[in-house]
């Protein structure tokens, strides 16, 4: 579409108003109230213009382009009304430097030299400080709603509202103003503290409070987020050597803007006065700091005569799935080449390692198969044992936006998670039923002929078991299993069929059960069924938990598979891997990490060297975990902190955070996306790789790498998958999604479009099979656990930050009939007993849960929650069985002690 | 048989202010009076207004107390309803009802050709109805004036599962009250536009949003719904379409239609920027038909007469007729059904008589409390829109309102801007800050300290609010005030401190 | 309150949820709406107790505290301005001895002021409670403000 704007010819596209399209061609209309992430708003009237053949001044912002328009935005009178609305602005500010830095800006460049209203009205003096991480300032604000909008259109949490009308309208978050406590709104309202309304605000009303102490900083850098797999992308403010704000980057693809509380606001335990800044080795009961060089030269000494006494499998890694790409392969690599064997894993196996098998089963390949802009273009989004609105936060916000634009919701969980009241349709199952379920739903399609023929035959094979299966899960035998009404399951099944493209994104609650493998064939198989793989806006889409679980597995830190998912004993690999590392490739599986304890029990594994993983805290079984670590020689611990499992160490490495290095995290997506050294370490402290690279060169290997930009090249020459990837092509904001075959190659945002890696994809018949335990008259009650949004798995980092004022423990949800039933009221003291042992955790009644089911975090140490749990895991992935466990309750203190007191807040 | 004598006393709003309750509680008792509760015919003067039969049509007694009973029961000194110059001289057309039938006597309505325009509508089918309309240049009353047929049009062109029809009941203008009227007195002949219009549309469901201050109104229009429904009239293509009565809760700028959609969603009623208009995306984002009552309520005759009668009524860019209605100190305060094309002048004098008693001609403001002022000099402008844009008027909903030599030309400014700073929706800059702004000036120049740099600050904030502002509410608001300065300058330049 | 909220509330629910309409049922009710109350109008609307406040300080007809037993609004539009209604107010803020917005000491009357009420031919108007009076003067005040007990 062609226009000219101030005598240039313009070209716009069809959604562009006058405002954006004059943006895109590089000019500048004065606008306050205005954003590319909001609709048109159109309060500030700032962005007035002329426009030919047209009365009136009509707004740019609100204004559609026409093919053909004649656009004015700069003229005598346009400035004359711009300088007199700016002057309205200031007439109710506070006189002279307090104003905003904006107003002042426009008001000198639109020669704006005094203002004419003497003594008038002006706003209130209300300063709301009660978030952790923001303040609001209702004498700068020009209440031009943008935070309003921002929480309504981009998060979604509608936490604030303007509050009263004319003159005295102005933006309250919750309804603490009515009732007069003006500074309490923030922390009385639902707001999650995502950031978007700070980072809308034209004015700086509202402001980060470390900008408001620290100053605005004075360069930024581009990075990716290093909790969840979002893998949101940030511009990180450094000010004198120190990170002062992270603010998500407009142009971040799976972001776009936005963040959570986590990322945005939750970096400050990178200067927690309890991080790690030296080696540290155990002496009895205590801690001696180490040189770096004795440190090093300590490993190495051990592993060489460990390796030497006992042989190879006396020696293990579990490499970090927080650390980066080309850690994580260093760590593959120095295991393969240095020890000889495969006896390294990540925490992907506690994870979605029941993803990988169910989807290398059926689809031949265990990623994403779509993108997260996908969601905008999904007619139906399933969400399946997945939480996004509190585990992946921005892709929560994008569902709920997807939701607004009028996208069908079906979530299938048995908690009343967000999403789930958002839904159209809610299957609250019981913990364990998935396979049931979703066979059930199979049923349907099939009774009602909402099969796509035409898919079926031509892409997949195995469709005829699979009818065979399900023809037996009838609506009233799935609901028998499952508890969900039968009318649910045909709805859910015809409108998961019929809506033009149907999205499924799944989580833990697929994954970690007795039969997690088979739930997510199952899951597969209605895709599969229903042609809604391979096409814009459908798919079978993990949610893949950690900042770079993806990666770390996509990069060989699996027991099973070399780097880009190649068996071991591919010859071509082989030859290749000699040739460029020097050393044959060993080709016997590893260890698995629940092999590991067996083995350390067993007295076989002798040394285990454990980077950025809290297995003391966060793998099941806890008792067995401790049993297992204390067996070994030589505990080699590498974190950020003294975790729960460095405690048990005999040597402790400190961590390079993820500001503090270079590297690449993958993405749920298979984005591949750059993270940048922002800030240096404490002093002397080497990031992993570097460590890693320091060990091996002891033990008589050296891995020389300049920057790890040369590590990614040697990833790419070893794995087809990534033979396009280097870091130059990172340089772009939208990185890379893998595969990327070749270095003309433009990445793949939508997997299997033509066909599946095995040519068709399998339907895999599965039967229900019920989970590892059942209620009994000792242990009545089923015990799920999952996250929260504010606390990010062991809680090392997020229990060091602001976050803290926010949430400051676990708490145990029970529903008001039980919590009745057992006399319990919130903030009470229970004991959780299971078959394997107990926890002490305060409780909460929930609307979250149903009867007889509980729900707990994992975040808090002392909770020692994982105590519980049993070793029960998926039978093909090792995937543990974290979400069913039966429990009983038990009253710690008599009926009537005061509740402790404590902050929590339920994201419903 | 009942040998009770029929007396007609109205029912409506206004009337019964002015004393008519009173009377039908006073003569409740009586055996001998058999009272039917009918419209009102506007002409408010006069009432409360009791009339009986006579074989030469109705006789009326004007402003009757509960002692002229015996009068009226004995015939005497009635006048001839046909004789009333107020009401002889006007045009009834959409008011043709006024003051003959009871309002929820459906039977009655269609007796006097109600519900054929429905007829014809249904018979002829969605793209002749517009065309209907279209030939009828039909304009919408609520104060826009736009062409209505394009606006259906463009609803019925949009693609949704739901579309919607909104009847525009927030009457918000004072000095109008026209609308109430409608719902009080003639409830099916809206209904029956807004079921013309969702058929034309396609639209599945009705609103009418109606302001709190007309309980009367609501409670009317609720009772003929009912009526309607159990009459099978609720229904299009044999799919349902009901209407629902929702009450607002006291916000002027609700009446502004995108305002008034976000306020019928249950929301802050703030205005929405346009485009996309109600007519593309409206309630719940859907195609929305708003109109105004009185548009809605002209609909039925141009359907059964045709949109060629219509067009042949009233001047070259304003057809039809227009309901005027007269307020302040107007001799004969009332309601006015005419063609466009009467001068200003003759309303005031041929229906409102003059000034009331003790009263002199000051200035009269026309499009409620958003018009502009006109002072005697300017009385010859005709009533009709293309004439008041030209003059940088509006004739808006129709009302005029007279004030008299006693008024305050700087505290009616003032009043005006603060009606402005009280209901401003508060979302755009010129309006929110503006209208205060306006106000704190006038109120410095009453006050005895404004400048006369404080005047042309208030002439600068005018041109700002006229353009700038977001919706009509800001962009008209300088009208009223500025064009007192223009006509009485004097009166704000001896309040000027010197 | 808690139960009396949630039962008017539960007569009302729509979908989607429309806070103006369950406020107006509310405040019919119990004459005006509590704030005490927002949490609970919130969770029985599944809306966000922002939105709430946001819709109840919007609209001039939503109180949050409770009005007197009658309430007397003197319309402020242009007919009735044109007619004197700037003079009964002033009459009856004396009288009342309260400002607009005030309740009058023994609670009987809350003195407001409202625009147009649609009696601009039969004006000035005061509405008390639902009723319309017309054409009032201020001498004729004390007799109408003894019908109201
Ligand atoms: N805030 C925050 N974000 C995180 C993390 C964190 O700790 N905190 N951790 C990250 C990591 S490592 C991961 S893996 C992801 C995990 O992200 P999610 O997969 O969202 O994690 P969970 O909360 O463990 O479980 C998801 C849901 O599964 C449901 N569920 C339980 N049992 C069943 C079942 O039998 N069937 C079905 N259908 N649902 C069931 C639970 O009720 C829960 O709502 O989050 C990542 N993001
Ligand atoms: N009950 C229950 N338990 C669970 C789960 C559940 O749902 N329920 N979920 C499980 C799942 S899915 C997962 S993924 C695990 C996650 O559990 P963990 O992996 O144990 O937890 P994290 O907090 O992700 O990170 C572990 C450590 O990494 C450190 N770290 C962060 N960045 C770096 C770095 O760059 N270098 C180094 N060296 N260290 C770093 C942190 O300080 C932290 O101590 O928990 C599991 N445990
Ligand atoms: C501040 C403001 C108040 C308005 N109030 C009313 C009103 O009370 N009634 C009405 O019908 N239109 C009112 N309007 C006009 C409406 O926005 C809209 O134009 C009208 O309802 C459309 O109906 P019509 O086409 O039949 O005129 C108002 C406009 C503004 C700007
Ligand atoms: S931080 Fe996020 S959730 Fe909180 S008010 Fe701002 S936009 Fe809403
Ligand atoms: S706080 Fe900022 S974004 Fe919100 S209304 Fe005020 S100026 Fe606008
Ligand atoms: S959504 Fe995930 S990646 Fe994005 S900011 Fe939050 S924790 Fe970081
Ligand atoms: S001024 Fe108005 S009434 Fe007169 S001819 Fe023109 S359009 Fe018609
Ligand atoms: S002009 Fe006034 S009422 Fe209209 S949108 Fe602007 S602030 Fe709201
Ligand atoms: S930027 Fe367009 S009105 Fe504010
Ligand atoms: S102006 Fe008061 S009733 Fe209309
Ligand atoms: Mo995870």
């Amino acid at each position: 579409m062609k226009l000219e704007i101030n005598g240039r010819p313009v070209l716009a596209s069809p959604g562009d108003t006058i405002y954006s399209a004059a943006k895109k061609a590089g000019i500048a209309i004065p606008g306050l109230c205005s954003s590319d992430d909001l609709a048109p708003f159109g309060s500030c009237r700032l962005c007035l213009c002329e426009v030919e053949g047209q009365s009136g001044l009509p707004a740019s912002c609100t204004t559609p382009v026409r093919e053909g328009m004649v656009v004015h935005t700069e003229s005598e009178r346009l400035n004359r009304l711009r300088r007199n609305i700016v002057e309205l602005y200031l007439s109710e500010q506070p006189a002279g430097d307090r104003a905003p830095e904006s107003l002042q800006w426009l008001a000198k460049s639109l020669g704006l030299r005094q203002v004419r209203y003497p003594q008038p009205s002006h706003r209130q003096d209300v300063v709301d400080r009660s978030n952790p991480f923001f303040t609001f300032d209702n004498a700068a604000c020009i209440s031009c709603a943008r935070c309003v909008r921002a929480c309504d259109e981009i998060q979604g949490t509608h936490a604030l509202t303007m509050l009263h009308r004319g003159f005295a309208s102005r933006p309250v978050a919750g309804a603490a103003s009515l009732t007069g406590e003006e500074a309490a709104g923030f922390a009385s309202s639902n707001c999650v503290s995502c950031g978007a309304c700070v980072k809308e605000c034209p004015t700086g009303a509202l402001m980060e409070k470390t900008v408001a102490e620290q100053g605005p900083p004075e360069r930024t850098v581009r990075t990716t987020c290093a909790y969840c797999g979002v893998g949101c992308a940030f511009d990180a403010g450094v000010g004198d050597g120190t990170v002062v704000n992270m603010v998500p980057a407009d142009d971040g693809p799976s972001n776009q803007g936005h963040a959570c509380m986590k990322g945005r606001f939750g970096w400050t335990y990178n200067y927690a006065p309890d991080r790690l800044r030296v080696p540290l080795l155990r002496q009895g009961n205590q801690w001696v700091e180490m040189s770096w060089p004795d440190a090093l030269d300590r490993i190495a000494h051990e592993w060489v005569r460990l390796r030497d006494t006992y042989g190879p499998d006396a020696l293990a890694t579990i490499s970090s799935s927080r650390g980066t790409n080309e850690e994580n392969y260093l760590f593959g690599k120095f295991m393969r080449c240095v020890v000889g064997s495969n006896h390294i894993d990540n925490c992907a196996r506690v994870c979605h390692s029941a993803t990988v098998t169910g989807m290398m089963d059926t689809i031949g390949a265990s990623a994403a198969t779509n993108s997260i802009q996908d969601l905008d273009l999904a007619k139906l989004v399933l969400v399946v044992g997945a939480n996004p609105t509190e585990s992946h936060p921005v892709v929560g916000a994008r569902i709920k936006q997807a939701v607004r634009r009028g996208a069908a919701l079906i979530v299938i969980d048995p908690r009343r998670t967000e999403l789930a009241r958002l839904a159209d349709l809610h299957l609250q199952l019981h913990p364990g039923t998935n396979v049931a379920l979703l066979n059930g739903l199979g049923h349907i399609l099939i009774q009602e002929g909402l099969i796509d023929q035409d898919y079926v035959r031509d892409r997949t094979q195995g469709f005829e078991e699979w009818v065979k299966v399900v023809e037996s899960c009838t609506p009233e035998t799935t609901s028998k299993v499952t508890g969900v009404p039968a009318h649910l399951i045909a709805e859910a099944a015809r409108r998961y069929a019929t809506s033009g493209g149907s999205m499924a994104v799944h989580g833990l609650g697929m994954t970690e059960h007795r039969w997690g493998s088979h739930g997510v064939m199952a899951l597969v198989n209605l895709a599969l069924a229903t042609g809604n793989i391979g096409k814009p806006g459908t798919g079978i889409n993990p949610l893949r938990g950690q900042n770079n679980v993806q990666g770390a597995s996509d990069v060989g830190c699996l027991p099973t598979f070399f780097a880009g998912y190649q068996p071991f004993d591919n010859p071509e690999l082989a030859a290749a891997h000699l040739a460029i590392t020097g050393r044959p490739l060993p080709t016997t599986r590893g260890m698995k990490t629940p092999d590991m304890w067996d083995a350390a029990i067993a007295g076989t594994l002798k040394s285990l060297w454990i980077i950025g993983y809290d297995v003391a805290q966060t793998d099941p079984n806890l008792k067995k975990v401790h049993a297992a670590l204390k067996s070994l020689e030589f505990l080699i611990v590498q974190d950020l902190f003294l975790s729960e499992t460095a405690k048990l160490a005999h040597l402790v490495i400190p961590g390079a955070s993820f500001l503090e290095k270079d590297g690449t995290f993958t993405n749920l997506e298979r984005r591949i996306q750059r993270i940048r050294k922002a800030v240096e370490p404490p002093a002397g402290v080497l990031p992993d790789w570097q460590v890693v690279c320091e060990v091996s060169a002891r033990m008589g290997y050296p891995m020389w790498y300049g920057h790890p930009s040369a590590i990614m090249d040697e990833i790419a020459q070893l794995a087809p998958m990534f033979a396009g990837v280097s870091y130059d092509r990172l340089e772009a904001p939208e990185g890379l999604q893998w595969p990327v075959p070749s270095k003309e190659h433009p990445g793949t945002s939508l997997m299997h479009e033509h066909s599946f890696p095995k040519g068709k994809a399998q339907f895999v018949a599965v039967d229900y099979l019920p989970p590892g335990e059942s209620p009994t008259e000792t242990y009545p009650l089923v015990l799920i656990t999952g996250r929260i949004l504010q606390h990010y798995n062991c809680g090392a980092q997020t229990r060091r930050t602001g976050i803290m004022q926010v949430v400051d423990t676990d708490v145990l949800e029970i529903h008001a009939r039980d919590a009745a039933q057992l006399d319990l009221h919130d903030g009470e003291i229970v004991r959780l007993v299971s078959a394997r042992g107990e926890a002490r955790l305060p409780v909460m009644v929930s609307d979250r849960v149903q009867p007889g089911e509980l729900f707990t975090s994992f975040h808090f140490p002392h909770t020692d929650l994982n105590v519980l749990l049993s070793s029960s895991a998926d039978e093909s992935s090792k995937c543990p069985e974290y979400k069913v466990s039966t429990v009983r309750i038990e009253k710690v203190l008599p009926a009537g002690t005061p509740a402790t007191p404590m902050r929590v807040m339920l994201i419903t | 048989m009942s040998t009770a004598t029929r007396l007609y006393l109205s029912n409506d709003t206004s009337a019964r202010a002015a004393g008519a309750g009173v009377l039908a509680d006073a003569w409740s008792e009586h055996p001998e009076v058999q009272l039917i509760r009918i419209s009102s015919r506007g002409a408010f003067f006069l009432e409360p207004m009791v009339e009986r039969d006579s074989p030469a049509g109705r006789v009326a007694w004007f402003n009757v107390t509960a002692q002229d009973l015996p009068l009226i029961l004995s015939g005497t000194d009635g006048t001839p309803v046909r004789s009333i110059p107020f009401l002889a001289q006007q045009t009834r057309f959409t008011f043709a009802n006024f003051g003959e039938t009871e309002p929820l006597a459906l039977d009655e309505y269609q007796a006097r050709g109600g519900l054929s325009g429905l007829e014809t509508a249904l018979r002829i089918g969605p793209d002749a109805i517009i065309e209907e309309l279209r030939v009828s240049q039909l304009r919408g009353r609520g104060g826009a004036a736009f062409p209505v047929w394009n606006k259906w049009k463009v609803a019925q062109q949009a693609r949704a599962d739901d579309k919607y029809v909104v009847a525009n009941a927030d009457e918000g203008d004072a000095g109008t009250y026209c609308d109430r009227m409608i719902l009080e007195g003639d409830p099916f002949r809206l209904l029956e536009g807004m079921l013309i219009c969702a058929r034309a549309i396609g639209a599945g469901r009705g609103y009418v949003y109606c302001r709190q201050e007309y309980p009367a109104a609501a409670k009317t229009l609720r009772a003929a719904i009912q009526k309607a429904d159990e009459a099978e009239l609720l229904e299009l293509d044999g799919e349902p379409f009901p209407i629902e009565v929702v009450e607002g809760a006291g916000s002027y700028v609700c009446g502004e239609e995108t305002a008034l959609l976000e306020s019928l969603e249950g929301k802050r009623g703030v205005v929405r920027a346009r485009p996309p208009y109600p007519a593309q995306s409206g309630l719940y984002g859907r195609p929305t038909i708003v109109s105004n009552v009185l548009t809605f309520a002209s609909i039925p005759n141009i359907l059964s007469r045709g949109g060629a009668w219509h067009a042949a009524l009233g001047t070259k860019q304003s057809r039809g007729t227009m309901a005027l209605q007269l307020g302040g100190r107007v001799k004969h305060p009332g309601l006015v059904e005419v063609p466009f094309g009467l001068s200003l002048h003759q309303v005031l004098e041929q229906f409102g008589g003059g000034m009331a008693p003790g009263s002199r001609f000051k200035a009269v403001q026309v499009g409620g409390p958003l018009g502009s002022l006109f002072p005697a000099s300017q009385m010859d402008i005709p009533i009709c829109y293309d004439a008041f844009a030209k003059a940088g008027a509006v004739l808006g909903h129709g009302g005029i309102v007279v004030y008299d030599h006693e008024t305050d030309m700087v505290d009616l400014a003032r009043h005006f801007m603060a009606f402005t700073a009280d209901e401003s929706c508060g979302k755009c800059t010129p309006c929110r800050i503006g209208s205060v702004r306006g106000r704190e000036i006038l109120e410095r120049i009453q006050s005895g300290s404004g400048t006369i740099e404080d005047l042309a600050l208030l002439h600068d904030l005018g041109d700002t609010m006229k353009v700038a502002s977001l919706c009509a509410l800001g962009g008209r608001a300088p009208y009223p005030v500025l064009t007192a300065i223009e006509h009485f300058p004097a009166e704000f330049r001896s309040k000027l401190r010197t | 309150m808690h139960e009396q909220v949630k039962s008017i509330l539960a007569k009302v629910r729509s979908e989607p949820s429309n806070i103006l309409k369950a406020l107006l049922a509310l405040q019919e009710q119990l004459g005006h709406v509590p704030t005490e109350a927002v949490p609970d109008i919130a969770h029985a609307l599944g809306v966000t107790t922002a939105q709430v406040a946001g819709v109840l300080s919007y609209y001039p007809d939503l109180r949050l505290t409770a009005p007197g037993r009658h309430l007397i609004r003197v319309c402020m539009g242009e007919s009735c301005y044109a007619n004197g209604c700037g003079r009964l107010l002033r009459e009856l803020q004396d009288r009342l001895r309260v400002d607009v917005g005030e309740t009058a000491a023994g609670g009987k009357f809350t003195l407001d002021t409202m625009s147009c009420a649609g009696n601009c031919a039969v004006s000035p108007t005061v509405m008390i409670d639902r009723d319309l009076h017309g054409r009032l003067l201020p001498s004729q005040l004390d007799t109408l403000l003894e019908r109201y007990k």
